[in-house]
Parts: structure tokens; C-alpha cells; sequence
């Protein structure tokens, strides 16, 4: 399995903190979190892509470019980055709407389960990617993807014509920078020299995932 | 060359390999311009590319179309009218110098269709449509669709050139490592609904190497008997910097390909990453390969975009989506209310039924538009397969026509007419049929005039080319009140039918207790005793209590369920699992369950205070009292949202039980208890939408849930219609947000005089203000809260 579904991480996104849960409630979870496992197939794609920073542009190599000064600092020790896109697979939505209809906590669950495994799947790819560059000495830097502070999502769309996401792992991006299928993800990834040990967080405030990020609900940040 | 022939021949064809690939090697294709436009910019390069595979031994060439979609091109600035003849000239340039073929290439259109994504089929099918006219004025002699990886997308492609040209049509899929395409179709239904479609040949290519396609070509030869196609990429992609790279050599490929010549698939070609040398040596080996293809034997089976139903033994049909006698899904059907639909179809599919029946018969509403809308949102929530139960052409076209899989439809009789105009729709979608034992003169009274004319449907729908697996009879019941022999020659019909005739039956089995008291004593006895008879498809109500126990007690005496394990797990430990009424302790008052989220026991506490107490006064004093400490408890995070969650559900349990025990006289279709729900066009998240539903139903609310991505015009008109005085809209994405906002405008300029709520995460109280909203609802709780309050100044 090249992921986790961790109940703590569930629990946060259901927004739980400290309220006592009973055995009901506590069997839902586990139950769920089994069920998801059967309908999660996660797939990805990579590569790793020259990047050129300049005049506050970042530019991967001639493919596209990004105005971006939270991406720009991310990157500012990096000549090559990785681009990563992610996704569970439309099973797993699928069930989550039909839940939803019957048996709305289960949904919930389920939708959390989901947003737990992306994030777990996509840290368990890019440490194999960083076990492989360290051989190579070099070293990552924190993913960040689009939406983070000022690195807009429309550059979703770039990322999943530079690394052929549609073709491959069938991501879509709709005219209004929407991935399909939902439970998806996509990631810039810093490559730096093994003695700098770069991270960048762009802080919440101008952050696209605001209103739903599961740190924020359990009061926490991406970068804690 | 004679592609028919060859065809029927089953003679080994080699299509030619990558064009992209090709393209990159030999013309300076500026960044980010899509490759067809070197049709226009330089023909003569398509052509050499072209006449490299003729040389390397092509029968058919693909045309450098595969984005050629006026949806992609426009964003390029190309024109759809030129871009088609010039690459269809470009390679008739070549193919005129050589015996072969040359195919209009469609690939998919880039966007994600409905339900999962937002472009609605229809479009979908006149992109394809515009694509095919070209292609056909052009001269191109077949139509060759790829790379499809979401089988309604294809189904519109393969509708568009079935309807605008009389060129045979090849259809190819791709699929991923884990055996199903992206948008998770499995092989078989591919295989299934290609065939009954009318495909001219099917197959996979792209996304994966031979190796890695093989399993999945044996898969879809179980279920065709249609030429197969294996058009693989040159092994497995990796990203180096900017370039794709794939991972086997042409020696390699044309190895590989062999074990496809071997297992009969006569038309093999490659795909991203082969070149001229990877063609040449495939088809030499593959021709030495090559050996003829057995059938598959056929089998009854329908299907979704991603799970089939094989009617081997017994399949139950879910009945509950048919209005006949059932008051509250007229209603819902009336108000658009999708969302009670949708729970009706979700409980069936968890209660066991592997098929639901769809009917809308009722007066007074559009019937065409009714069946689209809930085939569609069915078809988003679930992959179980549909039954369309109508006899009106139209609406069984119309249904057809969106439906993703192959269907069953319901029904035509042994009536010439009927017969006539309902055949050859079901032959064009390719669906399977129910036939009825009537015909010009009524329901015959013995079982063998039914035998007689069952025999009749099944010869005149091979006529039409529908074959006996695809005809499933109903041999009718009357209910015994009327007849006492009546169960009996059903019983009689359906042994007969299915022993003579060898095809599938079905039945709807309630009606045999029609007039009588306790009908469950009477149907249940009746369903065991017709599926020793040997009924395939019982039409019944798999919520009823007994039936699915009958079903799977069945399969478990029959030998149906291995060592009974379907047995086992359906009903191991269950009974213990169900406390009745009478294990709620004392203490265990209607506050306690609802606070704690427990809905067993909920009804008894109710009928126990019904004993002393009035209806009214117990929603008054018991459960609204107990709603606010719910409501105040989450708002103070003493709860979380689950818990918020099981405590509505438990409320809604008693709401329920005293709706349908206490006089409601007056209060039917009341406007100050009803609400309309909708998520807004463009955005297809409704979690949220339905979390708020659950906590508003609790507070007695009658909710009209018009589902997702709803259009305007649907959501104004039912909102004129009602009178409701509320609306609740939804809407998660930054970029719906704007939708919403047309949606309110829309309804105050269409008349509307009541309220408007609006919720989702993207929203804050400033932006609701902005896009003049009444209210803003930061969650569940305080939607409810609002709702109160708003419909409470309108009495």
C-alpha cells in the first residue's frame, strides 16, 4: 500500500478536537476508513523540469511560466523542480455522492478518509523521489501546490499539460482550474543541493484552501 | 482495399503507429500549437509521415484529427471547416499512392463529461457530430474513435458517427494499471455496450505497452464477437525533463504483439512512442502469428459504464422508482425533488438490488425531460444498472439516448404496433428488452397462449436483430383475488418459457396479492415459488421485509452461493445487531437517544409519550427543546459534525413516525414548511448541500433537493411553482460563486417574492450580501436556525 488512511488525520478534517466519541461513532470511522481502501486507486505522474527564476518569474524551462513571489521563494535555491500530479481515481467520489444521499455521515467520512489518503499517497511518492535525488545529492524542498498563497490555480492546467496528466493518470482541469476526479492533486516541488534544507510556506491568509483546510479546522497550519 | 470484407473475413489488418511522435521528429512544431495544425501549416510533412507507415506496411492510416474538436481548436484560433479536409487531403495524398484505408481520427474532447464533470452529453455529441460530418465530406472511408477513457464520452462519439455516416466505425479504450480506464470503466462493460451499440470493431490502445494490455483485450473477447484491436503504446511512459520516453524497442513490441495475433485480435497498430520500424516488424510477426478467433457463446447481461450484471441465475429488480400508488415520489417528481429520487435508487442499491427499475408515468409533467434528468443523476451516484419502464417510444428514446451502459427497457407486448416502433429503438441503442405476454386481444388466460406469444416477441425481435438473450419475457401476473388459478399459470408460463424458449424471464411480483389482506404472506410465498420455476428477475421492493431473505436463502438452497457465503456475510451476527424496542431501558428517554444519536428506539419513546401526550405538543416540548441543546452544543464545540449529524437522524426518526401517526390534515404542501435545495450550475459538490438537508428535515422541513449542478431555469421555475418561501443554494468553488449569483438574479427578475439562503465554503457573510442573498448560512445548525426564523414572519 503506497498510502495511510490515519484516523487522526480523518478526525481533523471532520473538525474534531477534544469532544468524546462514542463506540457508535467510533466504529462509523473504522469502518469507513476500511471501506475507502477498497475504493481508493491512486495513481500518479511525475517529472522533474529545469526551472529559471527571473525578475520575479519562474519559468520551467520553456514549457510555461509562473508570476508567483510564494512560489518564487520556495524555489530560490533551485535549478530543477519535480511536478507531481496525484489522484485517487473516480471510484471513491462516486461513492461519497451515493452516500450522501443515505447515509450523509458516512460521506463525510468518506470524503475526509479521501482527503487524508491524497495527502498521505502524495508525501509516500515524493519520498521515494527524495530517497532517489539524495543518492544523487540533492535534496527537496516542501510540496506546494497550486492555490498556495499567490501561486494561482490556473496554473493547474500547466501542470497537467507539462506532465501529460490527462493522458496518463486521466486528471482533468475544467475552465474553472477544477480537477477531475475531485480527489486530486497537483505539486511543485523544489530540488535544491544536499546541504540546503529549504521549506516555504505561504501562510493562510492568501491561501486558496482557507475555508477547508483541515490543519486551519483543527487549528493547527500546513506548515506545523 | 475491401475493409468490409477483410472485416467479415476476419483477415489480419495493421493500422499504422504514433503520429505526435513523428510529428515532433520531423517539423518544428512551435511550443504549445496542437499538432494539427501542421495540417494547414504543412501538409506535405503529414503526408510523409503518412506514406512511412504505408511503406511499413499500413492498411489503414489515421488522420493527424485526434484533437480536432472545434472546442479545442477555437482555443487555438483554428478553424474546425479547414482543419479536417486539410488533414483528411493529407492523407489521401498518401494513401491514393498505396491500397488502403484511410480513418477520420477522433480522440476525446478534453473535458470531463457529466456526471462527474460538467459538459453535459448532448454537447459532447455535437462536437463529435461536427467532427464526423467533416470527416465523411472529406472522403475519409471509416471512423476511427481512441483513446477514450469514460465510456459515455465514446458512447456520444459512437452515436455521433453511427448518426451521420454509414462508414463502419472502430471504437478503442484505454485503461490504467489497475485493469479499468480512468474514469473506472471495467473491460466487460466496454465490451458490452460497444457491441450492442453497433460498433464496427473494438478494442484498447494507448496509456500502457502490449504486455500490459494483453489481459485486458481477453477480457473484452469474453463479451463481443466483434474484430478486436490492440493499438498499445511502445511499453511504459517515464517523463525525462520535458520529453516522454517510452520504454521498449520495436523488436521488443512486435514480440509482444504476437500473443494478440495469437488470441485471434486481427487489427493490431501502435500507438504514443511506435514509429514506421515498430509497424513493419509487428505486422510480419503478427501475420505468422495470426489464428482466427472463436465466438464467445452469448450471454444476458446489461450493464453501466462500469459494472454488468450477467442474469445467469437470479437478479433483483429494485421497484420502488415507479410512482404507481406511491404519493411522495408523484410529488417529487412533480417538484423536481432529485434528491428524494436519489434516496429512493441509493436505499434499494444498499438493501441488495442489482437492477433498478426508472418510471416517471405520470400526467402533467414532461416525461422526455423528466427520465434524461434522473437517468443522469442516477447514473451519478451509482454504477448499478437501470431498467427504463415505459411504453411511450419517445420517452424510452429519449431515455436510451443518455443512458450510459446498456439498459433494459420495459417493455413492448406481443401487439404489432407495439412491437414495430419499439424494436428498432432498442436496436439502435442496444438495449436488452422485456417482452409482455399480451397482445391485440388481452392478457391470454392459459399459460400456453402466453408460451405463444412470448415465442412471437422473441421471432420478430430477431427480425430487428435483437437476439433471445437480449429478450427477457414477463409471462404476467393477475393477482389470485380475482383468479384463483392465476398464480398457477404464471407459475406455468414462466417454467414453459424458460425451458423452451431457453431465454430469461422477469416478473412483477406484488401484483398477485392485489385486494388482499397482509400481501407480504402472499408475495413472498409467491416469489420463492416462481423462482423455482425458474423466474431470472423478480420486479419487487428489495427494502420489503422478506424479500431479499427469500433471495438469498434462494441462491443458498439452490447451490447458487458457494459454501453460502454470500449467505453468511449478508446475515451473520445481524440479530444481535437490532435491538428491538423493548431492550431501550427506561432512562433511555426520547432526549437521551437524540442526544446521543441513536435512532433505535426513537419510534417506541415516541409512541409511548403518543399514549399521553398530543403530536403537536410533543414536537413543541420534547423535540424542537432538544434540537436547540443539539443545535447550541455544536455551536459551542461540545459536539462535532458527525455528532451534530446522528443527532439530526435520530430527531428525523421521530419527525417520521409522528408524521405518519398523527392527523396532518392541513398540513400537506404546506409553503411555510417547504424549502428548495439546490447546488448551483457549474459545481458538482453536494456533501454539503445534503448535510444541511438532513439538519433542516429534522426541524419538520419539507425539502425539495433539485440535486447538483442544477440550471437556472430549473431552480426559478420550481421555485414559481411551489410557492415555496425559501431557497437554499450551494456552492463550493470560487468560480461557482458567479453562477450563484445569476441563479438569485434570475429568480427576484423571474418573480420569485420569497427568500434566499446561500451556504459553502468559498462564502463569507460580505460576498452573500454582494450577490443579494437574504442570508448567509455558515453551517448546517445555523441554516436551520435561519429557516426558522424566515418562514415563521411568513405565517
Amino acid at each position: 500500500m503506497n498510502y495511510v488512511i490515519d484516523k487522526n488525520d480523518v478526525l481533523a478534517c471532520l473538525g474534531h478536537s477534544d469532544q468524546p466519541i462514542d463506540d457508535k461513532l467510533e466504529k462509523l470511522i473504522d469502518d469507513t476508513i476500511a471501506l475507502s481502501y477498497e475504493y481508493i486507486k491512486p495513481l500518479n505522474v511525475y517529472g522533474i523540469f529545469d526551472i529559471r527564476l527571473d525578475n520575479g518569474k519562474i519559468y520551467f524551462t520553456d514549457i510555461f511560466e509562473v508570476k508567483s513571489e510564494d512560489l518564487y521563494k520556495l524555489l530560490k535555491y533551485s535549478k530543477k523542480a519535480v511536478l507531481a500530479a496525484f489522484t485517487l481515481g473516480s471510484e471513491i467520489e462516486q461513492n461519497i455522492k451515493r452516500f450522501s444521499y443515505t447515509e450523509i455521515n458516512k460521506a463525510l467520512v468518506m470524503d475526509c478518509c479521501a482527503a487524508a489518503a491524497i495527502e498521505s499517497y502524495a508525501d509516500n511518492v515524493l519520498n521515494n523521489i527524495s530517497i532517489e535525488l539524495k543518492n544523487d545529492s540533492f535534496n527537496l524542498t516542501n510540496r506546494f501546490s497550486c492555490g498556495y498563497g499567490d501561486f494561482y490555480l490556473s496554473h493547474q492546467s500547466d501542470i497537467i499539460s507539462a506532465l501529460c496528466a490527462k493522458k496518463r493518470i486521466g486528471l482533468n482541469c475544467d475552465d474553472n482550474n477544477m480537477l477531475y476526479p475531485k480527489k486530486s492533486m497537483t505539486a511543485v516541488i523544489g530540488i535544491t543541493d544536499n546541504n540546503i534544507n529549504h521549506k516555504y510556506y505561504a501562510g493562510c491568509e492568501n491561501c486558496a484552501a482557507k475555508n477547508i483546510c483541515k490543519y486551519r479546522k483543527a487549528g493547527k497550519t500546513c506548515a506545523t | 482495399m475491401q475493409l468490409k470484407e477483410k472485416l467479415q473475413n476476419r483477415e489480419l489488418i495493421t493500422l499504422d503507429g504514433a503520429m505526435g511522435t513523428m510529428l515532433e521528429a520531423s517539423y518544428n512544431l512551435s511550443l504549445g500549437r496542437p499538432p494539427e495544425e501542421v495540417n494547414i501549416l504543412s501538409p506535405q510533412t503529414v503526408t510523409a509521415v503518412h506514406e512511412a507507415y504505408l511503406k511499413a506496411g499500413s492498411d489503414i492510416i489515421l488522420t493527424n484529427t485526434f484533437g480536432a474538436s472545434s472546442a479545442k481548436l477555437n482555443k487555438f484560433g483554428l478553424n474546425i471547416n479547414e482543419v479536417i479536409p486539410a488533414a483528411v487531403k493529407a492523407a489521401k495524398a498518401a494513401s491514393d499512392r498505396h491500397d488502403a484505408c484511410v480513418a477520420l481520427d477522433i480522440g476525446p474532447l478534453g473535458q470531463l463529461l457529466e456526471p462527474m464533470g460538467t459538459l453535459c452529453f448532448e454537447d459532447a455529441y455535437d462536437l463529435f457530430k461536427e467532427q464526423v460530418i467533416l470527416g465523411v465530406s472529406s472522403g475519409v472511408n471509416l471512423i476511427y474513435i481512441e483513446t477514450m477513457s469514460d465510456l459515455y464520452e465514446m458512447r456520444a462519439a459512437l452515436l455521433a458517427a453511427k448518426e451521420n455516416s454509414n462508414l463502419p466505425v472502430f471504437a478503442t479504450m484505454s485503461f490504467d494499471t489497475h485493469g479499468r480506464t480512468f474514469s473506472g470503466c471495467d473491460a466487460a462493460s466496454v465490451a458490452i455496450t460497444l457491441t450492442a451499440l453497433g460498433a464496427d470493431a473494438i478494442g484498447v490502445n494507448c496509456s500502457l505497452g502490449p504486455k500490459e494490455i494483453l489481459p485486458i483485450l481477453k477480457q473484452i473477447s469474453a463479451h463481443t464477437h466483434l474484430p478486436l484491436i490492440a493499438k498499445p503504446n511502445a511499453g511504459l511512459p517515464k517523463i525525462a525533463g520535458e520529453k516522454t520516453v517510452f520504454d521498449i524497442k520495436a523488436d521488443e513490441f512486435a514480440h509482444d504483439m504476437t500473443a494478440f495475433a495469437q488470441m485471434g485480435v486481427c487489427i493490431v497498430g501502435g500507438c504514443c512512442g511506435t514509429d514506421p520500424e515498430f509497424i513493419s516488424l509487428t505486422k510480419k510477426q503478427a501475420q505468422d502469428a495470426y489464428v482466427k478467433r472463436i465466438n464467445p457463446t452469448a450471454k444476458s447481461s446489461v450493464c453501466s459504464g462500469s459494472k454488468t450484471v450477467f442474469i445467469d441465475n437470479v437478479a433483483v429488480i429494485g421497484e420502488r422508482i415507479n410512482p404507481t400508488g406511491k404519493k411522495a415520489l408523484k410529488q417529487a417528481l412533480i417538484n423536481n425533488d432529485m434528491g428524494y429520487i436519489l434516496k429512493q435508487a441509493a436505499e434499494q442499491i444498499n438493501a441488495g438490488a442489482d437492477i433498478l427499475d426508472i418510471n416517471v408515468g405520470i400526467p402533467d409533467i414532461d416525461q422526455r425531460q423528466t427520465i434524461t434528468r434522473i437517468i443522469k443523476a442516477v447514473q451519478g451516484i451509482t454504477n448499478t444498472p437501470l431498467q427504463i419502464d415505459s411504453n411511450d417510444p419517445e420517452v424510452i428514446e429519449a431515455a436510451l439516448r443518455v443512458y450510459n451502459g446498456k439498459a433494459i427497457v420495459n417493455s413492448v407486448t406481443g401487439e404489432a404496433h407495439s412491437l414495430n416502433t419499439i424494436l428498432p429503438i432498442i436496436k439502435k441503442y442496444g438495449a436488452a428488452v422485456v417482452g409482455l405476454t399480451l397482445d391485440e386481444k388481452g392478457i391470454p388466460t392459459t399459460s400456453q397462449t402466453r408460451f405463444e406469444v412470448a415465442k412471437k416477441i422473441i421471432a420478430t425481435s430477431a427480425k430487428y436483430g435483437i437476439p433471445k438473450e437480449d429478450v427477457y419475457i414477463d409471462c404476467l401476473v393477475l393477482t389470485i383475488s380475482a383468479d384463483s388459478a392465476s398464480a398457477v399459470k404464471t407459475l406455468q408460463a414462466i417454467e414453459k418459457v424458460s425451458q423452451k424458449l431457453g431465454v430469461k424471464t422477469l416478473l412483477g411480483v406484488s401484483n398477485i396479492s392485489f385486494g388482499l389482506p397482509e400481501r407480504k404472506n402472499i408475495n413472498n410465498t409467491f416469489l420463492s415459488m416462481a423462482l423455482k420455476s425458474g423466474l431470472n428477475m423478480p420486479i419487487v421492493n428489495p427494502n420489503a421485509e422478506g424479500v431479499m431473505e427469500i433471495i438469498y436463502s434462494y441462491k443458498a438452497l439452490m447451490g447458487l452461493d458457494e459454501s453460502c457465503k454470500n449467505y453468511i456475510s449478508k446475515f451473520a451476527g445481524t440479530a444481535n445487531d437490532k435491538p428491538s424496542a423493548w431492550v431501550i431501558k427506561q432512562d433511555e428517554s426520547l432526549e437521551y437517544l437524540i442526544l446521543n444519536g441513536i435512532k433505535d428506539g426513537v419510534e417506541a419513546q415516541v409512541q409511548k409519550l403518543l399514549d399521553t401526550t398530543d403530536g403537536l405538543k410533543i414536537i413543541d416540548e420534547y423535540l424542537i427543546p432538544v434540537l436547540d441543546k443539539v443545535g447550541f452544543m455544536y455551536e459551542s464545540g461540545k459536539i462535532f459534525l458527525p455528532q451534530l449529524i446522528s443527532s439530526s437522524e435520530a430527531a428525523k426518526a421521530a419527525f417520521d413516525y409522528l408524521n405518519k401517526n398523527i392527523d396532518k390534515s392541513g398540513s400537506q404542501n404546506d409553503k411555510n414548511k417547504q424549502i428548495i435545495l439546490a447546488t448551483v450550475k457549474g459545481d458538482v459538490h453536494d456533501i454539503g448541500k445534503n448535510i444541511v438537508k438532513v439538519v433542516l428535515q429534522n426541524y419538520g422541513f419539507e425539502v425539495i433537493d433539485l440535486g447538483y449542478d442544477t440550471d437556472i431555469d430549473l431552480i426559478v421555475s420550481t421555485a414559481l411553482n411551489t410557492g415555496a418561501k425559501l431557497v437554499g443554494l450551494s456552492a463550493l468553488m470560487t468560480t461557482t460563486l458567479k453562477s450563484m449569483e445569476q441563479t438569485i438574479t434570475a429568480l427576484y427578475n423571474g418573480g420569485y417574492k420569497g427568500e434566499v439562503m446561500v451556504g459553502g465554503a468559498v462564502l463569507d457573510e460580505d460576498y452573500a450580501k454582494k450577490i443579494k442573498a437574504t442570508y448567509y448560512a455558515k453551517n448546517a445548525q445555523v441554516a436551520a436556525n435561519i429557516a426558522r426564523g424566515s418562514l415563521a414572519k411568513n405565517i
